[in-house]
């Protein structure tokens, strides 16, 4: 017998007896699991979203104007 | 009149109308449109909880490394190459995320040893294909990480080699000889296994019951 056709036989043993995917099969067909998955991903995606626009909403702001500001507040304290 | 009869689509094909349609789906994201990227992820949850599944073997975990690798590449977006599959790309990224979920859970696979081995007597029942199917499973989780890699993908997720080479970084042959190796592993286990049953039972039903009655037959 040729190692390739040796390889497919083992191959098509796995195959048949792969027993995770007919659980997984079960898991295909739930369709409220596949739209929680959907919306908790997008959640997260809308996250991100938030935290990067307050990120470039602070790098916009001018560094001069924090450091007086900082400056006078320090003042304020002496 | 034309007719669509006798036109037959390639994979090549459909792998590449797949691809393109990802592309348009990118290129929306990459100009703002963050809500194009539901469309990628209801089209590869599914494969990717799968994916995850075959390397975590727990359904919730397998969920929390998909939601990760979804969200992984979302933040990465930028980075990817749109002339390249999305799809090998976001499984490559699945695989590492499933990797490093489970060194950091340190969990530990089920030695060979202890897989079930010389099941009943019997013609195929569920039990039985039950319990052959964790010994095989046993087998391949104790195979050296790149090739249990190629053997997972290509056996449970019929996946190209060219993808396979993609997914695991590196050359076309290697991912090749990755799979071949690591079967040839499985099937000397199995024939192994077959031989200390023979040894130790004279009821040849008995060791020809543990699933290699299909390798034996495929070979004779």
């Amino acid at each position: 017998m040729s190692t390739k056709s040796s390889h497919a036989t083992t191959e098509v043993l796995i195959k048949e007896n792969d027993v995770e995917g007919e659980a997984l099969s079960a898991l295909n067909n739930d369709i409220e699991f596949w739209h929680h998955f959907t919306n908790k991903i997008m959640a997260k995606v809308e996250n991100v979203e938030v935290a990067k626009e307050a990120r470039l909403a602070l790098q916009s702001q001018s560094y001069w104007p924090q450091i007086s500001k900082l400056k006078s507040l320090s003042k304020t304290r002496d | 009149m034309s007719s669509t009869k006798g036109v037959k689509i390639t994979k090549k094909e459909v792998r590449l109308a797949s691809t393109a349609q990802d592309s348009e789906w990118i290129e929306k994201i990459r100009v703002g449109e963050s809500q194009a990227f539901s469309m990628l992820v209801t089209k590869y949850q599914k494969l990717t909880v799968r994916l995850a599944y075959r390397f975590v073997k727990d359904i919730g975990l397998a969920e929390d490394v998909a939601q990760d690798s979804f969200l992984k590449a979302y933040q990465h977006l930028d980075s990817f190459e749109s002339r390249a599959s999305f799809k090998s790309w976001l499984f490559q990224i699945t695989v590492n995320t499933a990797k490093n979920k489970l060194r950091d859970r340190f969990m530990q696979a089920s030695p060979i040893e202890d897989a079930p081995v010389g099941v009943a007597p019997s013609a195929e029942t569920t039990l039985q294909k039950k319990t052959t199917g964790k010994y095989l499973n046993a087998l391949i989780d104790q195979l050296p990480d790149r090739q249990r890699t190629a053997v997972v993908l290509r056996v449970y997720e019929d996946l190209s080699f060219q993808e396979i080479a993609t997914i695991m970084a590196c050359p076309y042959d290697t991912a090749k000889a990755n799979f071949r190796h690591g079967l040839l592993k499985i099937k000397r286990e199995v024939e192994k296994n077959d031989t200390h049953e023979m040894g130790t039972n004279n009821d040849q039903s008995n060791w020809e019951s543990a699933g290699t009655r299909h390798l034996l037959e495929a070979e004779s």
